[in-house]
């Protein structure tokens, strides 16, 4: 079976780009996506994270859904300035596995390429035990909540690079501490999660993952975090429905896709659905 | 109150601009104890979210970059992202030749009580230094007469087990310990130096005149004279 894997290396020169190209008869089911930038935007700059956004959304758009082993790896040399490493964790963070490459290989095309072949083949198992959370156990594991609007410091955390520098063993155990915590949310007369603004977040069903497979939000952002969280597939369609704790009409304030801010005060709704990527349905 | 998000994006700027401060006045590693400390004191609200630890919380916020001594596994600091780890990484920990950070003053000699006070175990959680005049007093329990001014040394500002490591090291890595003390309370190496034994020395004479030769030069010219073993017998035999 063909396993789609998207991978997206920020920031590469013409001669990186076009090695880089040559892993797609290496790798099976890979979709390189390593615009060329100019000489100027090359490595994690603003101009080449946006040029990797658009293209990425551009390859994806091909495919109206994706499977459960889809991958989404994102590449770059280790960036030079904190605000480049910002820059990028607020585009790709969310959707995306990042991994670095160690700067000694700047300027050397074949290594970059045979770190990235090597280093992915370690990744795997490491993305299967996120995928394992993200998609067979949604329901019960943070890990696909809808980041901008559940707030608790589960999400605090996730917001964060944390799984970096984690080997396949310490990650499966930060991911059973983050469902303990999770689990101690649970309102079970309620049957769903409850954040730090009393609103009850229940998974879907199923069943009830019918309508839009992955909402796309206005921007690319939120179209790839509407496919993918931390480089694994989301279940096409899994939204959670969300409450009030009383029962009583939805009077807070959420956050769309594009991070703007919609106030539920004068919509008199008594639940809304959100997305993994913060996709609200029904939309104003 | 601040909500999570906006103290971890606060605590990691405050982390790069420390580092990043560090680095361009003194050129080597800021020690994640020194980064801790000054967290603790200058933002307290950061203790919320560097729940698991300060290197935890920079694996999780890679905002500056971490290096450990190859040899002395204790020694953990930060650099900027910019800054190339080169192959010898202690190099990252020795300091700049026009640094004049008290941790450069690798091999000052310390009243033995105050040298110890970094080594041995401390009986509870506060390890008490005094000094006054008459000089410095240690101990466990928090004095109930306080002479002078007293500081205290915790259990993470000690020497750490250096098991099968070399005497040198060991000594390095206190004389790092006590350098790294003192910055954080900014103290002066002054305060704890072993009292000058001149006592003993004869007034006038020779040796005295040889003594004498050194007075003006600094620690390090001092650490690099050697003297064959066999002169020493000569001049103590002299004496």
């Amino acid at each position: 079976m063909k396993i789609d894997h998207y991978i997206v290396f920020i920031g590469a020169n013409a001669a990186l780009s076009t090695e880089l190209g040559s892993m797609k008869s290496r790798i099976e089911g890979a979709h390189i996506v390593a615009p060329a930038v100019k000489k100027r935007q090359v490595g994690a700059t603003q101009p080449a994270i946006s040029i990797a956004m658009d293209a990425l959304v551009s390859e994806l758009g091909k495919t109206t859904s994706h499977s459960e082993p889809a991958r989404l790896s994102l590449w770059l040399y280790d960036p030079e300035k904190a605000d480049q490493f910002r820059g990028l964790w607020a585009a790709f963070g969310h959707s995306a596995w990042i991994e670095t490459v160690p700067r000694s290989l700047v300027n050397k095309v074949g290594p970059t390429r045979e770190f990235i072949e090597s280093r992915i083949n370690s990744i795997r198992p490491l993305l299967h035990e996120v995928s394992s959370a993200a998609y067979a156990k949604r329901k019960t594991s943070p890990l696909p909540l809808p980041l901008r609007n559940f707030t608790s410091p589960i999400t605090a955390k996730l917001k964060t690079y944390w799984y970096n520098d984690l080997d396949a063993e310490s990650l499966s155990k930060q991911i059973k501490s983050f469902k303990m915590q999770f689990r101690q949310l649970r309102e079970k007369t309620l049957d769903g999660y409850k954040d730090d603004k009393a609103l009850i977040f229940s998974p879907a069903k199923d069943e009830e993952c019918h309508g839009l497979a992955h909402p796309t939000g206005a921007g690319g952002k939120a179209f790839t975090c509407g496919r993918f969280r931390y480089g694994v597939a989301l279940f096409a369609g899994f939204h959670y429905d969300v409450r009030d704790a009383k029962n009583r009409p939805l009077q807070s304030d959420l956050e769309t896709s594009f991070g703007t801010v919609r106030s539920l005060k004068s919509e008199k709704r008594s639940y809304i659905n959100i997305f993994p990527n913060d996709h609200l349905l029904p939309e104003k | 109150m601040p909500d999570q998000d906006s103290l971890e994006t606060t605590t990691a700027k405050l982390i790069e601009d420390y580092v990043q401060k560090h680095w361009e006045d003194k050129g080597s590693v800021h020690y994640l104890s020194n980064i801790g400390s000054r967290l603790k004191r200058e933002f307290p609200e950061s203790q919320k979210v560097i729940t698991d630890g300060l290197a935890e919380f920079i694996r999780r916020n890679p905002v500056v970059k971490v290096v450990q001594h190859p040899k002395i596994s204790q020694k953990i600091g930060a650099v900027p992202l910019y800054v190339n780890v080169p192959e010898q990484i202690e190099e990252l920990f020795a300091k700049k030749a026009s640094s004049s950070s008290s941790s450069d003053r690798r091999w000052g000699s310390y009243e033995q009580a105050f040298w110890d006070a970094f080594i041995q175990p401390i009986d509870g959680e506060v390890r008490y230094v005094c000094v006054d005049e008459a000089g410095v007093d240690v101990s466990d329990t928090q004095p109930t007469e306080i002479k002078g001014k007293c500081y205290e040394i915790r259990a993470e500002d000690q020497t750490k087990e250096l098991t099968g490591v070399a005497i040198s090291e060991r000594v390095a890595a206190t004389h790092e310990a006590i350098n790294t003390w003192l910055e954080k309370n900014a103290l002066e190496q002054e305060t704890f130096s072993a009292r000058k034994q001149n006592g003993n020395r004869r007034v006038g004479g020779r040796m005295d005149e040889f003594f004498d030769l050194f007075e003006g030069l600094s620690e390090e010219d001092l650490a690099r004279i050697s003297i064959p073993l066999d002169i020493i017998f000569k001049l103590i035999s002299t004496k």
